[in-house]
């Protein structure tokens, strides 16, 4: 049933019949009508930041933001941001990034490990329950976004999950809310609690109708029972009350009417650079800033993200940005039929170890660097000898956990196999899968998805004469297929040299139909990676280097950074790629630097009202 | 059983009070004057995987509307006429209906969205509009009644895109499903006891007015930071408070045993049978347990009036050593290698390949024993007259992923609004001259689902004429007609 349910492009496989062969047919023919791929984007615009070029998207409901639950609009075309008159009435760039174009003021719901961290954080208990809810909802990919919702669903987990917390923390009251004389000084004990609670759940200074409705709970708990089970009653209600769910980029007071831009207050920045950083609330030593005022100025944010990008905090959040960036922590979400796969079912755990190692020892620990992400000849394999066996990987002596690829033609994250193993069929490889994952993710070419424009998938008739390059080559013959396919195929078929879950392979088919396969490809895309390489190693090797390729990684930065992935913030993420650009050459790859400069940015504290 | 009981009017006089909390001796006063007549018609819709074979589900020649066998030798109907494994023959409650199609203009695997939607699905794998469970208990406001307005639930797969769910709220934003049964039973039952003794009883009644005192609070949150907000972002928070109705359902429907008309609470299921739950994470071998659990959860929030709408979204069995002896992987060796006769393949010629039908037929009997099993309980717990059951798969032929002629089963006594006990058949989508047309081509006059929708609104009162979103009009405007 679903063994392609992540699969963005294509997905049928079946056995051949002549109606499959028309329908493919058909569906190409289809093509004809529609518009298809759009344009390149990844040159950052020109005129950023003159007075005279701001634009801003016109007022209004932004993108598919309305409704719940909306996995978002990542990947279609480029077609909204129209151009109004502009003015923020910001102050000018600092240098840095600045207010051109800013983001809208909002809320934003915690995602499933946010709430998790936030739970540790706030009452010290090593929360599970996030992977217990409902998913999170994505946008581009990402679990940070504007789609998460609070929905009847979500709200029964979380109050369900709320009573078990709440529960749990009663041994903890000692030192959690300490009270000598609970019988008849409850009340006082419980306003202490209250106010010292508070403020490190919500993340910021409280206001004394917050701390009168949450007595007003206290009592409701404690009423004809004990002290315990008032505060009980309150842990419970601050776990679901908004002011902890959903962080906040609203500014400290109702924007005057008619005023379109304000700043959000320190402590939404705090909070807002803890999250994107370390997926957690934010530490004391950053609250103080935030509330010092200090942390409005960008040298100090910037400070204060090294300082939490090098925190351990920040290791499985690094890691987790980058995965979903490339789409490969849909490894745990990946299966294959074990017919043609029977050794992935024992191999994938390995992989999903693999990848979190390496990324987070390039990304986080290392050098930051995704050149060093993408063209890699070494990986880490932990005690996993079975992958290391399938690679053909050897122990280097030199690197403690690191295995060599020496001569093998393996490099980098995306010949991996969480990589090639997601992004491939269940019961073959997948170059249009591989191939437009190449598009969006490391070129950041815009293209519609077949459903956009109105096409039914049905992939190249199986035929055990020709290997699966030369049935997919199908797309390429046909002038209209070939719009799209033209620049997908050229990325996916380099990787033909490994099969479905990611082994190397000489040949395809078996007795009479074994063929051999070729990983020799074109790619021409008009970016200064476009070449012929003799597989997908040469080509990541080529793209490692590319300016293109760093700006696509900026830009899937920005949206991970931001929360936001809509059309609605183009602007703002050209903006943002402009400023980028302008960073030396070095830190335009490296994650670090990129983030520093978003959080120093005028536009990371900026945003517009919106009516 | 009788002291954990639950009333079924007592639960509605509960939710009918609306906002206000209420005590006990008024849902007495409420279960009293409660009759049987007044009960109301119930929703169910089930989603199966991969498709029908059609060579063992079809009409036969020698069937015809209202006399047909389908107890023969591999026919995947069976179940509704097995008495020897569910008590009675459910034959005179089903209703078999043939050439319906899913016009949903994606991959069939993008494809179970259009079932209670009737829409095309977009580029983000979404519908365009509500499915009709959420239109008629959110929307018309029938759910409002019941402590719970409606409950989606699934087995293995909680993902919220169009190819995987059934519930869909405005805009098309799929509901996430419940695929935990302990958490399903959390949800429609956990709240809806109380013991006997006064102690347990007061304790009862103060976490209620705890509860209240933290959406009280909750509320005022909302209403402090919502002005705050544009109207986009405010949305986020009118959904919220929207949610925050189904926990004070929760807290104001407990009540007590010992009125008239009393259900008994279903057993909580028991988490031992399925340590795992998800697909692709080890979830596979306790599907089938899974299931009869949602099952067995939905039968009997049904009974008890706890919810009138309900969906459950099925899976397979893809795992070696499946109880039904199929191959471990049924998508692609069962689903994927049916080869079909003209019947299975949209009226298109060839002979087919009969030993790729049974498999398949397998499989889909299996899919048709948990509905039979369903109706059973259902019957069992005296709701199956007062419940309309919709099944149907995302495809027709599975090779082909056609969501032409997909197999379309309606069950239960529907409070008599259809007539049950019988089989039609539509007309077929393409001329015989040519029988490869598809919904592009001038001469395909298929019969879409939103019709059937249509209809089955109707049957609860809701007066409408179109459901769903296509291009053209014909496609989602007119109830079925023949149900009735």
């Amino acid at each position: 049933m679903s063994d392609r349910r992540f699969n963005g492009m294509t997905g049928l496989i079946g056995r051949a019949t002549p109606e499959r062969a028309r329908s493919a047919a058909l569906a190409a023919a289809a093509l004809v009508t529609l518009a298809a791929c759009q344009g390149v984007i990844g040159e950052p615009p020109t005129g950023f930041g003159s007075p005279g070029s701001n634009v801003n998207p016109s007022g209004g409901d932004p993108g598919s933001g309305g409704s719940a639950g909306s996995p978002g609009s990542g990947g279609s075309p480029a077609s909204g941001g129209t151009t109004g008159p502009g003015g923020t009435g910001g102050a000018p760039a600092d240098g840095g990034i600045g207010p051109s174009a800013t983001l809208q003021a909002r809320i934003r719901r915690l995602t499933n490990a946010e709430y998790d961290a936030s739970v540790k954080a706030l009452l010290g208990i090593d929360s599970k329950f996030g992977a217990t809810f409902t998913p999170d909802a994505r946008q581009d990919g990402f679990t940070r976004n504007d789609a998460q919702r609070v929905d009847p669903v979500f709200t029964m987990q979380i109050d369900d999950a709320a009573t078990q917390l709440a529960a749990q923390t009663r041994g903890k009251f000692g030192t959690l809310a300490p009270c000598a004389n609970p019988t008849s000084g409850g009340e006082a004990c419980a306003a202490t609690f209250i106010g010292a609670f508070l403020t490190r759940a919500y993340r910021r200074p409280t206001a004394q109708r917050e701390l009168d409705a949450l007595m007003a709970v206290y009592r409701a708990g404690a009423e004809a029972s004990a002290y315990a089970d008032g505060i009980e009653a309150v842990i419970h209600a601050v776990l679901v009350s908004p002011a902890f769910l959903y962080t906040t980029e609203i500014g400290g007071a109702v924007a005057p009417a008619g005023a379109t831009a304000m700043t959000i207050t320190a402590h939404e920045a705090a909070s807002a650079m803890a999250y994107l950083l370390t997926g957690a609330p934010p530490d004391d030593a950053l609250l103080a800033t935030a509330a010092s005022g200090e942390l409005m100025k960008s040298d100090v944010r910037q400070a204060e993200a090294r300082r939490l990008f090098a925190s351990a905090g920040a290791s499985a959040q690094i890691t987790r940005i980058v995965e979903e960036w490339l789409g490969i922590d849909r490894i745990t979400e990946t299966a294959k039929d074990s017919n043609a796969y029977p050794a992935f079912a024992g191999l994938k755990d390995a992989m999903k170890r693999e990848a979190d190692a390496f990324v987070n020892e390039v990304m986080w620990k290392t050098s930051h660097d995704v050149a060093d992400l993408l063209s890699a000849d070494w990986t880490l394999l932990g005690n996993d000898v079975n992958l290391a066996q399938m690679y053909g990987a050897t122990v280097d002596p030199a690197h403690a956990g690191r295995y060599s690829f020496g001569a093998v033609p393996r490099r980098g994250v995306l010949n991996q196999g969480a990589f090639l193993s997601v992004y491939a069929h269940a019961t073959e490889s997948g170059p249009v899968l591989r191939g437009v994952a190449m598009v969006r993710r490391l070129a950041c070419i815009e293209m519609a998805s077949p459903t956009e424009l109105n096409i039914q998938v049905v992939p190249p008739v199986p035929d055990p004469t020709k290997t699966t390059r030369e049935r997919f080559s199908v797309h390429a013959t046909d002038p209209v297929c070939a719009t799209c396919h033209g620049k997908i195929d050229g990325f996916g078929f380099a990787f033909e040299n490994f099969d479905g879950m990611g082994k190397a392979r000489l040949t395809e088919g078996t007795g009479a139909s074994l063929k051999n396969v070729n990983s020799a490809t074109s790619v021409a895309v008009g970016m200064d990676f476009d070449g012929a390489y003799a597989d997908s190693s040469a080509m990541v090797a080529k793209m490692a280097t590319s300016q293109s390729v760093r700006a696509c990684f900026a830009r899937h930065l920005f949206r991970a950074s931001a929360a936001n992935s809509e059309l609605a913030n183009r602007q703002v993420e050209d903006s943002f790629l402009a400023a980028w650009s302008a960073l030396a050459p070095d830190k335009q790859s490296n994650i670090l630097e990129v983030l520093v400069a978003w959080l120093g940015s005028d536009t990371f504290v900026q945003r517009r009202t919106q009516p | 059983m009788s002291a954990r009981g639950i009333t079924r009017r007592g639960l509605l006089g509960a939710a009918a009070a609306g906002g206000a909390a209420f005590s006990l001796p008024r849902l007495f006063e409420r279960a009293a004057v409660a009759t049987a007549a007044d009960q109301p018609l119930n929703f169910i819709c089930l989603y199966h995987p991969h498709g029908v074979s059609a060579e063992f589900w079809a009409m036969k020649a020698a069937d015809s509307e209202t006399s047909f066998d389908i107890a023969y030798d591999k026919c995947s109907l069976q179940p509704f006429d097995d008495a020897a494994t569910y008590g009675k023959s459910f034959k005179d409650k089903i209703l078999v209906l043939e050439g319906i199609d899913h016009l949903s203009n994606a991959s069939a695997h993008d494809s179970a969205g259009t079932i209670l939607t009737g829409s095309r699905i977009d580029g983000n794998k979404k519908p365009a509009n509500s499915s009709l469970d959420q239109f008629l208990a959110v929307e018309k406001g029938l759910g409002a009644m019941t402590p719970v307005t409606s409950i989606s639930m699934g087995v293995g797969i909680d993902v919220t895109e169009s190819g995987f769910s059934l519930s869909f709220g405005p805009g098309g934003a799929a509901l996430p499903k419940i695929i935990d049964p302990v958490q399903a039973f959390n949800v429609l039952f956990a709240n809806f006891s109380l013991p006997d003794d006064p102690a347990a009883r007061a304790a009862a009644e103060h976490k209620r007015k705890v509860g209240m005192s933290i959406l009280d609070f909750v509320r005022g949150e909302i209403g402090d930071l919502r002005p705050k907000l544009g109207s986009s972002e405010q949305q986020k928070l009118d959904q919220h408070m929207t949610s925050l109705r189904e926990i004070e359902k929760r807290l104001q429907t407990t009540t007590d045993a010992g009125a008239a008309g009393k259900c008994a609470l279903p057993a909580k299921p028991d988490a031992k049978l399925f340590p795992k739950l998800k697909q692709y994470n080890d979830g596979e071998p306790y599907f089938d347990a899974i299931t009869d659990a949602q099952i067995e959860l939905i039968a009997n929030a049904i009974a008890c009036g706890v919810t009138r709408f309900a969906t459950l979204f099925m899976n397979d069995l893809s795992f070696a050593g499946n109880p039904l002896g199929l191959p471990a992987d049924n998508h692609s060796d069962v689903a994927h290698t049916y080869d079909p006769s003209p019947v299975g393949n949209n009226g298109r010629p060839g002979a087919g390949t009969p030993a790729t039908w049974e498999p398949l037929a397998k499989f889909n009997r299996y899919s048709y024993s948990k509905v039979a099993k369903l109706m059973q309980r259902l019957d069992a717990l005296g709701a199956l007259d007062n419940t309309l059951i919709y099944c149907a798969s995302d495809m027709g032929n599975p090779s082909l992923h056609s969501t032409q002629n997909v197999p379309t089963l309606l069950a239960g006594g529907a409070a008599g609004k259809f007539r049950m006990g019988r089989r039609l058949r539509m007309a077929a989508d393409c001329p015989s001259s040519n029988p490869w047309c598809d919904p592009t081509t001038a001469g395909f006059s298929g019969l879409t689902n939103n019709h059937l929708l249509v209809a089955i609104a109707q049957a609860f009162g809701v007066n409408i004429d179109s459901f769903g979103t296509q291009v053209d009009p014909k496609h989602t405007t007119g109830a079925l007609s023949g149900l009735t």
